[in-house]
């Protein structure tokens, strides 16, 4: 029997997310340039073929006759042969670096270390295989795509899974790797020849020195002597992670293994959350501004010099313009114990009501949806074999969860091979999460609603719904079906607005309605949009209708899980607050900024980087010129520090301990702070206890305060929903989580939240915490918040301003100057614009910006999995996996614009103009461009202009003030 | 010429064996650290070179002055590979996809006629030798050059079919071979210069 050592590579499983060779570098200490697994990108970019994506882990083969081996010219051979594993490897202190192996590899699998002049290759690990470990890479897999084991059992399995393995034995050198081919077979390729490349924006190149400890690092510099659980930070996939230690310093970020849930499986950002900790851009002293604003001129100066003038500065603007004159904006950087915990505090202590954080960026269209129909804002379902791993269906619209939260996607992926459930993807982009899929909806943006009314048309005219449930658990539901079939919103009418044929539509509706479990995905691509608070009601409602809602392996899943974190003040220590907030969604601010309309905003603390963020970057950045007082807590400078009176290092990550990111299941991660902050810096919650001490609030914001753990189980969790949530019960796992709701430490986790008589959290005797116990479609109380902006309160199909077909719009009857009407659907006194809607005319919008030539659709997004807003930019290996902003662009559509791959291009819309690199790629609708968020033209590798430059802050959804930034008529050219 | 700069000349050269020496020690099965050497012959070749400027008094355009720019061009070239030339090594990870996804019968054909030949040619070149393994070494050069060379003539098909030395492009695959080439020609000419200089020496002129 042989006990040949290998990988097995499932390219039906890998999502390109690159998690494998960010744990590579990590193990063995590889800096920029230095590779032993790299994963490429390979596309067919000629339109007239188009095979989707292949992803394909490239790591040394360990051949039987290995061509790097003969080629080394040292004798003894630098490299071996293992003759029982097969394993083959490179003794690096005696490469003298010539280079013959790697010209010698047909594979192009033999890695150079170009600093340290020598090779590097895979071998399998074999300093954790020493240690009973499996390879790194396997270890980390999202998607399971790496298995590690005896080749010959890798290859039987394989076989027994009825899958195909791919022979790429060309050259005869016997690889031991084995790749199992997409389930659609590699056929397409291979007919057309090799002509599969990979994107020309895929390759940065930082420098070696730009690659800070423990990368470098020999072995022995790094050895862990301790390990500590915790979990990162960044998104909203909430991974547990393990820490390693080498005496104070953290050397390496995994996942933990003992997580029921996750397993290990880890994003690549959790472990570049490394090259953040000693990162030597990190700010860290305070800043004090001595250029002018935007110059980005400052000196170092102390905390208490820093605080003392900003309370000083802050009273002075509060007795001129009012307390209300001070806006706060604070965002994922900061955490949700900031956001929700320290920051609500200090602003009702201050007495202001413009305090925001991203969620009208991001999410708040759903939040209002959730809250109106299920009376909740938590998400039922969980990502367990036994919930949402039970699905027969899995449908995306406008979610690309793959790249957005791959780990979740990678245990659905899992799943629905396992299980053969079929997996739909509707979105303008052949997204990763798309080319896993067995249909990909190519709809036009901004359309989602139209699909969702037709699919409930199709299902209610079909007579598809499952009754009992419509019957028993909906109130308004005979009202909504009226109202659908005397719209006549059918598939005929919606295949010409969608671009999606009746066919395709019908199809779309009748899988739904009759798999046993269909979970409904929707995230970005339906939120941020004018008509989000009503396109996810629509899907809502598809769900709901079809039986999957309060059940297992079932539900409308548009994540995150919202936090329940609202501790206050006591009554008696409020500031009073005369005005209302001037608009929800930040942006609605800038005319407060700039004009001083409806009312003065004067100074801002902000966190995050708006000045790459907020959208119409020209106008925010006017905005931020006329503020009086501006401060900026970030853990790296970037553009809107530039812009800053005073910046302010935050600490990071394990530096300053609380919770992860909201988890998109209501997991809720701990993690003690483990490490100091570089330099001065300090958590956020110290600096506002400090800043609030300064004008007297110490006796609630305390010094105790400081430490998160008393924060959060003192101030953060009285509630209902989170009473049992105490770092306690957190601690005593070894993976540092519990899944909210928990009334109580004893009380039990659940599942699957509203299943079929169960009671809902916090509402006696309910099965869902609305008024009625019901899902709730249409009741008096819903029509009479509707009615009070002027719209109808069922969903009635509406898209957005800048279209190449005309479709009716939200109109908004009130500019940010004005104060328009309070809210009734925002949780405190707030203006809103007053709407309507707009029947299709020749006088459009649109129109206009056809005639002068914008004739193609901007939607923007979240880019690969490595990326994550600006921060990651600052991290080497992510710059290096993705360094240049990007657009996507159809080859057809390219071929006629005379843009080759590759090539600078100008994007412009009627807002702004940015530049890009070219991506060629036939998974995109023709009409459209896709340029990813993230960018800034300050970051420390590859600086490019945001995307936000193109985009308009008045294009919002007035129920959730949720901003248009998927939907833009724009332009494009070669520079 | 002074004695001063004949011996600076001398000490030129000896530094300039550094160079051979590595060449011949990492392929003699010696048991020596490749990298130490690798650096002795970087290090040698630097002063050298520096020496042999001297050793040459600035007359650059007589013959040995042509050695003397051989030497420049031997070390820049070097000098580029190990800046430059190593980053394009780099680069060469994951950029032959189409080698996991292309297939092609004829190649496979031609190329296990290919190895059959080499091994039968080791059964005489190397009997204990594994064909998967090996290639020749400096005392199969010394031993049975002929059958070397024609074994190496073979593993060279065997690379070219593979195409990955194409690909890489011309500076990056070949760009150690020209270096070693010059190299190879400076030693020559070295060894000239010295025995032309011998003889004057031994034949009462002036060297």
């Amino acid at each position: 029997m042989s006990e040949r050592l290998a990988l097995r590579i499932d390219l039906e499983r890998c999502i390109g997310c690159k998690s494998c060779e960010a744990a590579c570098k990590q193990e063995h200490g590889l800096t920029p340039g230095a590779y032993r697994t790299k994963v490429l990108w390979l596309e067919d970019s000629r339109p007239e073929v188009s095979p989707p994506t292949l992803f394909l882990p490239v790591m040394c083969q360990h051949c039987e006759r290995p061509a790097c081996l003969r080629a080394c010219p040292v004798n003894p051979k630098i490299i071996s042969r293992d003759e029982e594993t097969g394993v083959v490897s490179v003794d690096q202190d005696r490469c003298t670096g010539c280079g013959e192996c790697v010209t010698a590899c047909p594979y192009g699998a033999m890695g150079f270390d170009a600093g340290e002049n020598k090779a590097v290759k895979c071998n399998l690990c074999a300093e954790r295989r020493a240690d009973g470990m499996i390879p790194a890479c396997a270890s980390v897999c999202p998607g399971k795509a790496i298995t590690f084991g005896n080749r010959s059992d890798l290859a039987a399995e394989a076989e027994a899974m009825g899958r195909e393995v791919i022979d790429h034995d060309d050259y005869l050198l016997s690889p031991g790797t084995v790749y199992l081919a997409p389930v659609g077979g590699l056929e397409t390729r291979e007919a057309h020849g090799p002509v599969i490349h990979e994107p020309a924006v895929a390759e940065g190149k930082p420098r070696r020195s730009d690659a800070e400890y423990p990368y470098g690092a020999e072995r022995q510099d790094r050895q862990i002597d301790r390990v500590v659980p915790g979990g990162c930070n960044i998104c909203f996939n909430a991974c547990t992670l393990k820490f390693h230690f080498s005496g104070e310093r953290i050397v390496r970020i995994t996942g933990n293994e003992e997580d029921p849930v996750l397993g290990g499986r880890i994003c690549p950002k959790s472990q570049m959350t490394l090259q953040a900790y000693e990162n030597k851009e990190r700010l860290r002293s305070p800043l004090r501004r001595t250029g002018k604003r935007g110059e980005g001129k400052f000196e170092p100066v102390s905390w208490d010099e820093a605080l003392d003038d900003i309370a000083a500065r802050l009273c002075k603007i509060r007795d001129e313009y009012g307390s209300e004159a001070l806006g706060i904006f604070s965002g994922t950087r900061s955490g949700i114990m900031t956001n929700r915990g320290y920051v609500r505090l200090f602003s009702q202590l201050w007495g202001t009501p413009n305090v925001e954080t991203t969620e009208t960026l991001c999410a708040s269209g759903k939040n209002v949806a959730y809250q109106l129909t299920q009376g909740s804002l938590a998400i039922a379902n969980s990502y367990t074999p036994d919930d949402i791993g039970s699905a027969e269906a899995y449908v995306y619209v406008g979610d690309n969860q793959a790249e957005t939260r791959p780990v979740h996607f990678g245990m659905v992926n899992d799943w629905r091979l396992q299980s053969n459930a079929r997996l739909i993807v509707v979105d303008p982009r052949r997204t990763v999460t798309a080319t896993k899929a067995d249909e990909w909806l190519a709809i036009r943006t901004g359309t989602d609603m139209a699909l969702g009314l037709a699919v409930a048309y199709h299902i209610l005219d079909e007579g598809l719904q499952d009754h009992a449930f419509c019957e028993n658990w909906i109130l308004g539901f005979e009202d909504w079906r009226q109202f659908i079939l005397a719209e006549k919103y059918s598939p005929d009418w919606a295949a010409p607005i969608t671009d999606i044929p009746t066919t395709e539509i019908r199809k779309l509706a009748e899988i739904i309605a009759s798999a046993d479990g269909c979970m409904i995905f929707a995230s970005r691509g339906v939120n941020q949009h004018t008509n989000s608070v009503q396109t996810n009601r629509v899907w809502m409602y598809v769900a709901a209708i079809t039986g999957n809602w309060g059940r297992k392996g079932g539900g409308y899943f548009n994540m995150s899980s919202a936090s329940l974190i609202h501790p206050n003040v006591p009554d008696n220590r409020r500031a009073p607050i005369e005005r209302p907030m001037v608009r929800r969604n930040p942006t609605g601010w800038i005319a407060a900024m700039t004009r001083g309309r409806p009312y003065p905003v004067k100074a801002l603390i902000c966190g995050n980087n708006p000045m790459a963020q907020w959208p119409a970057q020209e106008q925010a950045r006017e905005a931020f010129q006329s503020l009086e007082l501006l401060v900026h807590m970030d853990i790296f400078e970037n553009e809107t520090s530039a812009f800053a009176d005073y910046v302010l290092p935050i600490a990071n990550g394990v530096e300053r301990g609380g919770i992860s990111r909201a988890d998109e299941d209501r997991r809720i991660v701990w993690n003690d702070p483990l490490i100091k902050p570089p330099g001065e810096a300090r958590s956020d919650g110290w600096i506002w206890i400090e800043l609030g001490k300064r004008l007297g609030y110490g006796d609630v914001l305390k010094d105790a305060y400081k430490d998160p753990a008393t924060f959060w189980d003192e101030i953060c969790i009285d509630t209902e929903e989170l009473r049992g949530c105490t770092t306690r019960r957190m601690k005593a796992r070894p993976y540092r989580w519990v899944r909210a709701p928990l009334p109580s430490e004893e009380a039990k986790e659940i599942e699957t939240l509203y299943l079929e008589g169960s009671e809902a959290i916090g509402a006696p005797g309910k099965r869902f915490p609305t008024q009625s116990g019901r899902l709730e479609f249409r009741t008096p109380a819903i029509a009479n918040k509707f009615t009070k902006l002027g719209l109808p309160d069922l969903p009635q199909f509406f898209s957005e301003q800048e279209q190449l077909v005309d479709l009716p719009v939200l109109e908004l009857l009130d500019e940010d100057d004005n104060e328009g009407t309070l809210s009734p659907f925002a949780p405190a006194p707030t203006f809103v614009s007053r709407a309507r809607i707009k029947p299709p005319g020749n006088l459009s919008r649109a129109a206009e910006l056809r005639a002068a030539g914008f004739d193609m659709e901007l939607v923007t997004g979240r880019p690969p999995a490595p990326h994550f807003h600006s921060w990651t930019h600052s991290f080497w290996q992510a710059q290096e996996m993705w360094p240049h902003l990007f657009a996507q662009i159809h080859p057809s559509r390219a071929s006629a614009l005379g843009i080759s791959d590759g090539e600078k291009i100008a994007i412009e819309t009627a807002y702004g103009r940015i530049e890009a690199m070219a991506w060629l790629t036939p998974g995109i609708r023709e009409t459209s461009i896709f340029v990813p968020i993230g960018w800034g033209e300050k970051q420390r590798f590859h600086p490019w202009r945001s995307v936000n430059f193109l985009t308009d802050q008045t294009q919002r959804d007035v129920i959730s003030e949720q901003v248009n930034l998927k939907t833009l008529l724009c332009k494009v050219s070669r520079v | 010429m002074s004695a001063t700069l004949i011996w600076i000349g001398v000490a030129a050269a000896m530094c300039l064996l550094a160079p051979v020496a590595y060449s011949l020690l990492k392929r003699s099965a010696a048991d020596v650290q490749p990298r130490l050497w690798f650096s002795i012959h970087v290090t040698g070749s630097l002063i050298g070179a520096c020496l042999a400027i001297i050793h040459s008094g600035g007359q650059l355009l007589s013959p040995p002055g042509v050695l003397l720019v051989l030497l420049v061009a031997t070390m820049i070239l070097g000098g580029w590979i190990r800046l430059t030339g190593s980053t394009g090594f780099a680069h060469r990870m994951g950029a032959r996809p189409n080698a996991f996804i292309a297939r092609n019968s004829q190649n496979r054909q031609t190329l296990r006629e290919l190895i059959d030949a080499k091994i039968d040619l080791l059964g005489r070149l190397e009997p204990a030798a594994s064909e998967a393994l090996f290639s020749p070494q400096l005392k199969h050069w010394l031993d049975k050059p002929l059958m070397s060379a024609r074994y190496l003539r073979l593993m060279e098909k065997e690379r070219q079919m593979s195409g990955a030395r194409v690909d890489a492009g011309a500076l990056v695959a070949w760009s150690r071979r020209i270096h070693m080439g010059l190299g190879a020609l400076f030693v020559a000419g070295l060894a000239i210069h010295i025995g032309v200089a011998l003889y004057r020496i031994l034949s009462g002129g002036v060297p």
